[in-house]
């Protein structure tokens, strides 16, 4: 009898903080009172009215679109290999592809911005795209490295035998059966772009802020409303990827059942 | 008909053609073949901005200007607040790593139990959430919660239970709430995935043979779930020693760990040496429980082998 209650218990502290967040980006009020007294839009108005919050948030837009471009070709790329390929020390090499993903993030921020500091590369949006591409690729090459293994590879080898080079290969007949796995590729992508402060926080600078910069600064200073009203907006970005994603997932189990 | 017979001997004849343009192209450009592309680009990048720059970080805990030297590894070690920074560290990600067992074992439990699959289908999908939702917007989302003015505090003050707020902020107790939010799938969906592959039957076994439930519960159940438990605990425990954003946001200035000490060690101090010993301990320090992890896995593997 007690299990039930624990698990609703747990439950409700793990969404709890999701559902207090939203209808607080709608109070009235300047400071936090929950449940709020009466409702406005005023602290999106806020936003949307301060060009520094607009020109991070539109910054972060295209960092992250260029993040999933660059780590969708190089995680496939890896995947690839790791898939069609036989060559010696397989085990190296994908132990390399994770390995942004096992050491702790704190670890890769300074290390980056060591380096990046004498390369010329902080405070410029190729370096946060490389720096976004390296933490993106152990979660493309992983998706991707497991929907190539699902594609019949007879059908490659028939086009192969048939004349058609490598590449087209790839693009005519291996990316149209794992275009799910490249679409939640490409959200992990973004997601993980988009979320990213630690690294982000040391080499970007005053011109290279990005919108989760721009919220931990303002986090760390006074907490306002329209805090909560970003934290909104990045949810409802959220939950429209997730969307796309069962889309996605849905038409192609269709293709497949047909 | 015979018109037909000729085109295809036609069309065969052009694919032969190909077939053996194909492969002299490929003994030629024997450098340039698309297999060696792609296992360099990708190895490149990584070496590049991932290998190369962590290597150059920890020559700098042992390489000054004068050369070799472990003055500041020692400085770790030796220096009493360093030292500490790294006790506390351990025991955040110790007490997390508990309460986290705490919490995810029932879910994972009634998860297995259950018969409703869209029951099931639907606590699986709330444990995800979280994991989908900016950590920063997670993060903050505590900060209204649990300060003096915030929604825990009034509803405890609103229901009588308190009449003054009591501090929950900027302190350990934050920061462990905030950590164990954060980590919680990990173990739970660790938990469950062991918990799934444990025979039923055994338990019925001993329930029908006369055990009580409780003693067929811990006599059998509960151990044979215990490597998940164990590979939930080293994951989140190395997650936590890692993490920065939330100890950073919602500890204060007593709660400072091994991420926050490195991050405060460049910011404010511009202390390389020290900051790079202190990721060179914490590299250390992860990558032997990941050894651990990794063999612990193997373990289980061989043992679901022989079955």
């Amino acid at each position: 009898m007690w299990l039930p209650i624990v698990v609703i218990v747990v439950l409700f502290f793990l969404i709890a903080p999701v559902f207090v967040l939203v209808p607080l980006s709608f109070t009235s009020l300047s400071y936090f009172k929950f449940p709020p007294p009466s409702f406005s839009m005023q602290w999106y108005h806020a936003f949307f009215n301060n060009s520094q919050w607009v020109q991070c948030f539109g910054r972060s837009i295209v960092i992250a679109a260029l993040t999933v471009g660059m780590s969708l070709v190089i995680g496939t790329m890896a995947a690839a290999a790791v898939t069609r390929i036989e060559f010696k020390h397989k085990d190296v090499f994908m132990a390399f592809m994770v390995l942004p993903m096992v050491i702790p993030v704190i670890i890769i921020s300074i290390a980056l911005y060591n380096t990046f500091s004498s390369l010329g590369l902080t405070d410029t949006i190729l370096g946060l795209v490389l720096a976004h591409t390296l933490l993106s690729i152990p979660m493309v090459f992983v998706t991707v490295m497991t929907g190539l293994k699902s594609v019949d590879k007879n059908i490659e080898l028939a086009a192969m035998g048939l004349g058609s080079k490598y590449i087209s290969i790839f693009f005519n007949i291996t990316l149209p059966q794992i275009k799910p796995s490249m679409v939640s590729a490409a959200i992990f992508a973004f997601s993980t772009s988009i979320d990213e402060v630690t690294v982000t926080m040391f080499i970007s600078g005053a011109k290279t802020k990005t919108l989760p910069v721009a919220m931990w600064e303002s986090m760390r200073n006074n907490i306002t409303p329209d805090i909560a009203a970003v934290s909104t907006i990045l949810i409802s970005i959220t939950l429209v990827m997730l969307f796309i994603q069962e889309i996605v997932r849905g038409r192609s189990a269709k293709i497949r059942q047909n | 008909m015979f018109g037909g017979m000729k085109l295809i001997k036609e069309n065969l004849r052009e694919q032969e053609l190909t077939l053996e343009n194909n492969s002299r192209k490929y003994t030629i450009n024997n450098i340039l073949n698309p297999k060696w592309i792609l296992i360099l680009i990708p190895m490149l990048f990584i070496v590049l901005f991932t290998f190369i720059p962590i290597l150059k970080l920890f020559k700098l805990s042992f390489v000054d200007q004068n050369g070799f030297t472990l003055k500041y590894l020692s400085q770790v070690f030796t220096e009493k607040v360093y030292f500490q920074v790294i006790l506390l560290t351990l025991k955040t990600g110790f007490i997390i790593t508990i309460l986290s067992i705490l919490l995810a074992y029932p879910v994972a439990y009634f998860l297995v139990k259950t018969k409703s699959a869209k029951l099931k289908k639907f606590i699986l999908l709330v444990i995800m959430i979280p994991f989908w939702i900016s950590l920063l917007v997670r993060t903050f989302s505590w900060i209204i919660i649990l300060q003096d003015q915030g929604i825990l505090n009034s509803f405890l003050i609103y229901i009588g239970l308190i009449n003054k707020p009591i501090h929950l902020l900027y302190n350990g107790i934050s920061v462990t709430i905030g950590m164990v939010h954060v980590l919680f799938p990990f173990m739970v969906l660790n938990i469950y995935s062991s918990m799934e592959s444990i025979d039923m039957q055994l338990v019925q076994v001993a329930e029908v043979m006369g055990a009580k439930p409780m003693r067929a519960f811990w006599g059998i159940f509960f151990p044979l779930s215990v490597p998940g438990i164990l590979s939930g605990s080293i994951i989140v425990f190395v997650l936590s020693l890692g993490y920065f954003i939330t100890p950073s946001l919602l500890g204060g200035s007593q709660n400072m760990v091994i991420s926050t000490l490195i991050q405060n060690n460049i910011s404010a101090t511009l202390n390389w040496p020290l900051a790079a010993s202190l990721a060179l301990v914490l590299f250390i320090i992860t990558m032997i429980l990941l050894v651990i992890l990794a063999l612990l896995m193997k373990k289980n593997h061989m043992i679901g082998d022989e079955s």
